[in-house]
């Protein structure tokens, strides 16, 4: 191949992934745009015009509307995310460490679970959660999502947990401790990455998570994703309050992967997610 | 190791497991076999003890209904057109972004970015980019001269939108597993290929491809199993219409089941769309065991 030849297609390919990027950067501009307005000078004729002036009232008046529901996300995810990384963690270490009849057929059962399409186990699940007094309560939530969450975060951390020698839990056992001790003695300080994936994870789905919220809670109950849809839907809404609102919705998704998502893509490149 | 403690091993495995599982399986197999039960009864939502048995009926009704059999269409519309092209140039961006280059981490932040915010959100944006009066893509098209469509409004463009906000939203995960596929690949592969006059495409055909094939197949497989049960972005971007138009099976279910209340009827496609997926899976599977290369 001639070096001409290589060094046209070099910059095709650039110019190609320059654009690419453009396209990402677009959304990024109309929102930012949008939600520094104010209520008179949006139209849609003006709207890919920068403002002239900052103002904040879009911001502000979204979230007017949307504060209780960010409480409600709150009080859904961060528990979530914390219950189900642990229970990940115990699981994973239990399928991946420990060979004892049947790990592979319970494997494969916490497997299937990644299988189901959610919405046709909604209905029985919202009989479940009635029965039990959780239907329309964040209780519920945190606890279908750490139920559905668990097939993933236990296959992160069995891959994770599989790269750690077994001589360790060899060493460990010779040391004389056993299974309780070996999980925290050896593996929890190495699971740090693995329980940085796994939170990372599991937080962005459950905060994203609309079809549990929409159908098993109702207001004042609703997090942030259905209160956003709800102001979306309706026609009295400005649209630099819409913008502002979904720029709000997502923040703190956002926030967590800037802070961590160095670590997140690390974890994710030494191989936590594979077949 | 002696027996004794061996079979103690293995209960104290058993007991830590056992609550996470009894969970796990109270909500998520007793669920899946509770559909299979309201499956065949003709289901009263709001009174159960009104339901009355009724066999196989919902499964006849729903395999001779013409708007099951449109829905799956719909659906398949939906998997050949994203997963594909989902796969591949997430497989492309990738090769790129890991060759070195400058401003190489912010790029792969930004492809990254998408897939952590939520649908909901940023298909109220893409609603924007996708208005017919002022929306970007009409400006765009306006500016080389061609015919302005309707985007998510028009029953012939709705799919091709929902299908191109999804890829946005999605690619850079699939970007971020294939890049984690390429660094396992050891670069004195590549290396020798290159000593033995191998070009950059016969390196990528007889190296990178087959070294790669176990992260593709779990691309291909997450992502047809994600495009089988998408829901958010047709309820938000356009509600299955117009007319139809993008009501995948999935989102037909959802109406049958949470707005018409047809309990039983969409318990039976429940149970046929788990089948389908099922089978895809299962297929794709063996048809990798013939073709992948195993480390």
């Amino acid at each position: 191949m001639s070096i001409v030849w290589k060094r046209t297609l070099r910059i095709l390919l650039y110019v190609l992934l320059i654009a690419l990027a453009l396209l990402y950067l677009v959304p990024v501009y109309v929102v930012l745009v949008t939600s520094l307005k104010t209520n008179s000078a949006v139209s849609l004729s003006q709207m890919w015009e920068l403002p002239h002036g900052l103002s904040f009232s879009s911001i502000l008046s979204a979230w007017a509307q949307l504060g209780p529901n960010f409480g409600n996300s709150f009080e859904l995810a961060i528990p979530a995310t914390l219950i189900s990384a642990v229970i990940g963690a115990l699981n994973g270490y239990a399928l991946s460490k420990w060979k004892f009849r049947g790990s592979s057929v319970i494997f494969f059962l916490i497997l299937f679970g990644m299988f189901i399409p959610y919405q046709s186990v909604l209905i029985p699940l919202l009989k479940v959660l009635d029965a039990i007094g959780l239907y329309n309560t964040i209780g519920g939530l945190i606890l279908v999502h750490v139920v559905y969450g668990l097939p993933i975060v236990t296959l992160i951390f069995r891959n994770y947990f599989a790269a750690i020698p077994y001589d360790l839990v060899e060493a460990g056992r010779i040391d004389g401790t056993g299974y309780w001790g070996v999980f925290t003695y050896i593996f929890l300080p190495l699971s740090i990455p693995g329980f940085v994936v796994a939170g990372i994870w599991q937080f962005t789905q459950i905060w994203n998570n609309f079809l549990f919220a929409v159908s098993l809670t109702n207001p004042p109950n609703q997090p942030v994703t259905v209160a956003l849809v709800n102001i979306a839907g309706s026609q009295t809404v400005q649209w630099n309050v819409q913008m502002a609102s979904a720029l709000l919705v997502s923040i703190p998704t956002l926030i967590v992967y800037i802070l961590l998502g160095k670590y997140f893509v690390r974890g994710l490149l030494a191989g936590s997610v594979k077949g | 190791m002696n027996r004794r403690r061996k079979r103690q091993e293995a209960i104290s495995a058993y007991l830590y497991l056992s609550p996470a599982m009894l969970i796990f399986l109270v909500f998520t197999i007793a669920p899946a076999l509770f559909v299979l039960y309201i499956s065949t009864f003709n289901w009263n939502f709001l009174n159960q003890s009104m339901s009355t048995f009724i066999g196989l009926q919902n499964y006849t009704h729903l395999l001779t209904s013409a708007n099951f059999w449109h829905s799956l269409l719909i659906t398949l519309y939906f998997v050949v057109g994203s997963v594909p092209i989902g796969v591949f140039g997430a497989l492309l961006l990738a090769i790129l972004l890991m060759k070195p280059f400058r401003g190489r981490g912010l790029l792969r932040l930004l492809f990254f970015i998408p897939y952590v915010t939520p649908i909901v959100a940023t298909s109220i944006v893409w609603l924007w980019l996708f208005n017919p009066q002022f929306g970007l893509f009409n400006a765009l098209l306006q500016l080389v001269h061609l015919p302005q469509i309707g985007w998510v409004q028009s029953e012939r463009f709705a799919m091709p939108s929902v299908i191109l906000y999804t890829l946005w939203h999605g690619i850079g995960f699939n970007v971020i597993i294939f890049m984690s596929g390429l660094t396992t690949i050891p670069s004195e592969l590549g290396e020798a290929a290159r000593m033995d006059g191998a070009n950059a495409w016969q390196e990528f055909w007889h190296v990178t491809w087959p070294m790669l094939s176990p992260t593709t197949l779990f691309v291909v497989i997450i992502n047809t199993v994600g495009a089988l049960q998408a829901f958010t972005q047709f309820f938000t971007l356009t509600g299955g219409g117009p007319i139809d138009a993008t009501t995948t099976t999935s989102f037909f279910l959802y109406q049958q089941a949470f707005v018409f209340y047809h309990t039983g009827y969409a318990a039976a496609m429940a149970v046929v769309l788990f089948a389908i997926i099922a089978v895809l899976t299962f297929v794709q599977l063996r048809l990798s065991r013939m073709r992948t290369f195993y480390q």
